[in-house]
């Protein structure tokens, strides 16, 4: 049987000049879930991209099912059974589940399709709920259902579990497993190697544009050498995942800053880190330039202004500042990667708009900065970038509250450390003071 | 403004001007023919340049106001009523009060203060109970033009006119005078527009305006004083608003009748929006709309096509200009696409 989808020697050029995929080919066969990792930047979301249609490639050619295909379009992708679940929901928060489904599927046969994929999958799902009062594990489940009813023979999952707890992450897990045992392909991009490793049966390892491995999951160290250019192990970043649920609830704990140093807030996101960091920034106002990192990182910039507009109009009101300079400054020291300061910032891809953010807030800060979950979504290599920059900030006297969801970064850069589970709060313990275990208790709710 | 646009704002002028054509067409008008004698009455005679000079200089007023709101995502579609308003309170200084100086500098400085309270009232409400701008800076335009008719058809109805809706014409102390034979309003709108290029574009305030504009999380963000954006931006809006509008009744009309609320200020509109909300472009776009607006007097008079068929032109305009944006994405998509 030839393999669902195939794709040979594709090569990407943007308008700017930038060769985003070199060469590149993937095949996925029938049932198979596929892993594709890479650094920011790498190229995997351009790949994606050509093979759903959205991008053309300059040359290489797709195969869908042994069949060559010439000019892909997102629809024509569709009609061939080609399905997309992007990282950010694209559901109409509003509307229920089944009328989210309905959308994209508006024939009569629907409810005995659903019912009978919902059987099939075993999976209990409130679809008469608006869409907006479910946990964001669920949503992905409800795009891929929804794949499912119109005809996905592939399904292309980027970063899914970006924002979900652990437990949601293995229920998603079940649900890729089992829908794979049945025929259906997928293509699991992620940043996260033990997610991989537990749910993927080949991998393909992006970087530069360059295939850098491609095969049997194998020696996951390994991987991780050829996927990064400096050697980092495997081990210390290995996410540690318990099963714990959490709901949006108000902070009430008290909150003591150090008087220099890192106090780590950890915690799964969506336990009332957000209300509490504005909080916090609102307390400290009128101590200088307060620096934040919202955990959007979207209400941060003006998509459409250029890199220097972007960091003056945080101190508008400030005579004096060269804003050029500093500009160049947080793109030199974050490692920003842009053809120049005077671009939009929307040109910028996700990682480069989030160290150039953290960078700013930094720079900028004089006594206090807030950062939400500041390494979301970044490599490895820009982790250890930001975790050098808050030290350096420390050490000029700039106190941080740092929100994190990973015990070993809180570990590796915090001071102090508390921890966050619905709206309340446990510590400040000195790091060191207080041990793994514990924390892990107090990050599923026991021992309060 | 970026070549893309720049093309795609011509594109949709052309495609308004087929639109129209088509109008005139029906009517029994040869399109081309039309618009050869509405460019040449509009612009090559010296009478039809006048009145296209004076047309554009209100135009460009109001433009250059409504420029520094709609940058700021605020949709402030009453600049019709705050013409009006600006002009009836000059009118109080006048008819009423008197103050025994004619002079046209209190009447005019009186009307852009209440025009632009009358653009603040729909601000604040915006600010502090979240009130859409959209419905409310509408419905305060009717308000308006009722307190007009009010004027004109009573209190201030010129008894010697035999019954006709005027008010009395002003004293010669009162009007604005004509600059070099050009109608006091244009040189007057280049200096406005300047003004209004200057707060957005180089200073502080018009920075925060443009961010608040982009992303009203990041106005928030960075603290920005949302009232002094919110309502202080309508206000000026309305400051211009208003200076058209004293600005036409001292210059141009001299008294008041039902027809002083021509619809410019929704002309204005439009013109702000084919001139991307920068000042010095809807200068521009201001010139060529009072252009085809006179132009279409004119040929009303000359070929029997309903003056009316300029609205026709505008609707398709601004159809094309608002989802310009979306067709850009939609083109590009089907082109190639980017990350």
């Amino acid at each position: 049987m030839p393999p669902i989808l195939e794709a040979r020697d594709i090569w990407v050029v943007y308008g700017d000049g930038t060769i985003a995929n070199k060469g590149i080919s993937i095949s996925i066969d029938r049932g198979e879930i596929h892993g594709l990792l890479g650094e920011n930047g790498a190229g995997k979301t351009t790949l994606v991209k050509v093979l759903y249609g959205v991008v053309q490639p300059v040359s290489g050619e797709i195969f869908i099912e042994g069949s060559r295909v010439g000019r892909l379009t997102p629809s024509k992708a569709r009609s061939l059974g080609i399905f997309m679940v992007p990282q950010h929901s694209i559901l109409v928060s509003t509307l229920t589940g089944y009328d989210n489904i309905k959308l994209s599927y508006p024939y009569e046969d629907l409810d005995e399709k659903l019912d009978e994929v919902l059987r099939e999958l075993n999976v209990l799902i409130d679809l008469n709920k608006p869409v907006q009062e479910l946990p964001r594990g669920m949503l992905k489940k409800i795009e891929v259902i929804r794949a499912l009813i119109s005809g996905a023979k592939l399904i292309i999952l980027d970063e899914p579990t970006s924002v979900m707890s652990p437990i949601e992450v293995q229920e998603l897990i079940k649900m890729l497993d089992n829908l794979a045992s049945k025929g259906v392909s997928f293509i699991y991009i992620s940043h996260r190697l033990d997610e991989v490793v537990e749910i993927c049966d080949r991998i393909t390892v992006l970087r530069d544009g360059s295939i850098v491995y491609s095969g049997e999951v194998g020696d996951v160290s390994e991987v991780y050498k050829r996927m990064f250019r400096s050697d980092l192990s495997y081990e210390r970043f290995k996410m540690i995942r318990e099963g714990f649920s959490f709901n949006k609830v108000k902070v009430d704990g008290l909150l003591e800053l150090p008087e220099k140093g890192v106090h780590v807030i950890l915690g799964v996101e969506g336990n009332g880190q957000d209300v509490l960091a504005r909080t916090i920034v609102s307390n400290l106002y009128g101590n200088g330039f307060v620096g934040f990192v919202p955990g959007k990182i979207e209400e941060a910039i003006v998509p459409n202004m250029s890199l220097i507009e972007n960091l003056r109009f945080r101190v508008v009101d400030n005579d004096g500042l060269d804003y050029v300079a500093l500009a160049k400054r947080v793109v030199e020291r974050y490692e920003v990667i842009t053809e120049s300061i005077y671009k939009p910032i929307s040109k910028l891809s996700g990682g480069n708009i989030q160290r150039f953010v953290v960078g700013r807030e930094l720079e900028l800060s004089t006594r206090y900065a807030v950062l939400e979950f500041p390494t979301r979504g970044l490599d490895m290599r820009s982790m250890k970038l930001i975790h050098r920059r808050v030290q350096e900030a420390v050490d000029r006297g700039v106190s941080i509250i740092y929100f994190t969801e990973d015990i070993e970064e809180a570990l590796e850069v915090g001071d102090f450390i508390s921890i966050i589970y619905r709206g309340k709060l446990n510590g400040p313990y000195k790091v060191g003071d207080i041990n793994v275990d514990r924390i892990k208790m107090l990050m599923s709710g026991i021992g309060w | 403004m970026d070549i893309k646009s720049f093309l795609s704002t011509i594109a949709s002028v052309l495609v308004a001007l087929i639109v129209y054509g088509i109008f005139i067409m029906y009517f029994g008008g040869d399109p081309l023919d039309a618009y050869y004698r509405m460019f040449r009455n509009s612009y090559l005679d010296p009478n039809g340049l006048y009145e296209t000079l004076r047309l554009a200089g209100s135009l460009a007023i109001l433009s250059a106001g409504l420029a520094l709101v709609f940058k700021a995502g605020i949709w402030n579609i009453g600049a019709e009523g705050q013409y009006i308003i600006g002009g009836i309170a000059s009118g109080y200084v006048i008819y009423v009060f008197g103050f025994g100086i004619e002079n046209p500098i209190i009447p005019v400085l009186t009307g852009m203060l209440i025009a632009s309270l009358y653009s603040a009232l729909p601000a604040y409400l915006k600010y502090k109970l979240d009130v859409n701008e959209v419905l409310t800076t509408l419905m305060l335009n009717y308000v308006a033009i009722y307190i007009l008719f009010y004027h004109v058809y009573g209190v201030w109805r010129d008894p010697s006119t035999f019954g006709f809706p005027v008010t009395p014409e002003i004293s010669e102390g009162y009007r604005l005078p004509d600059i070099l034979g050009v109608n006091f309003l244009f040189p007057l709108s280049i200096g406005v527009s300047i003004v209004a290029y200057y707060i957005l574009f180089r200073s502080r305030y018009g920075f925060k305006l443009r961010v608040y504009g982009e992303n009203r999380e990041a106005a928030k963000y960075s603290r920005y004083n949302l009232f002094s954006l919110i309502v202080g931006s309508m206000a000026l809006s309305g400051l211009a608003s208003g200076l058209a509008g004293v600005g036409d009744f001292l210059s141009y009309y001299h008294r008041f009748k039902p027809g002083y609320a021509a619809g410019l200020g929704y002309t204005a509109i439009i013109t702000t929006l084919v001139g991307e909300s920068n000042p010095l472009y809807t200068l521009i776009s201001s010139i060529f709309f009072a252009g085809l607006l006179y132009g279409a007097n004119t040929i009303s008079i000359v070929a029997g096509v309903p003056f009316e068929g300029i609205y026709i032109f505008e609707g398709v305009l601004l159809a094309f200009i608002i989802s310009r944006k979306y067709l850009g994405r939609w083109i590009k998509w089907m082109g190639e696409g980017s990350s």
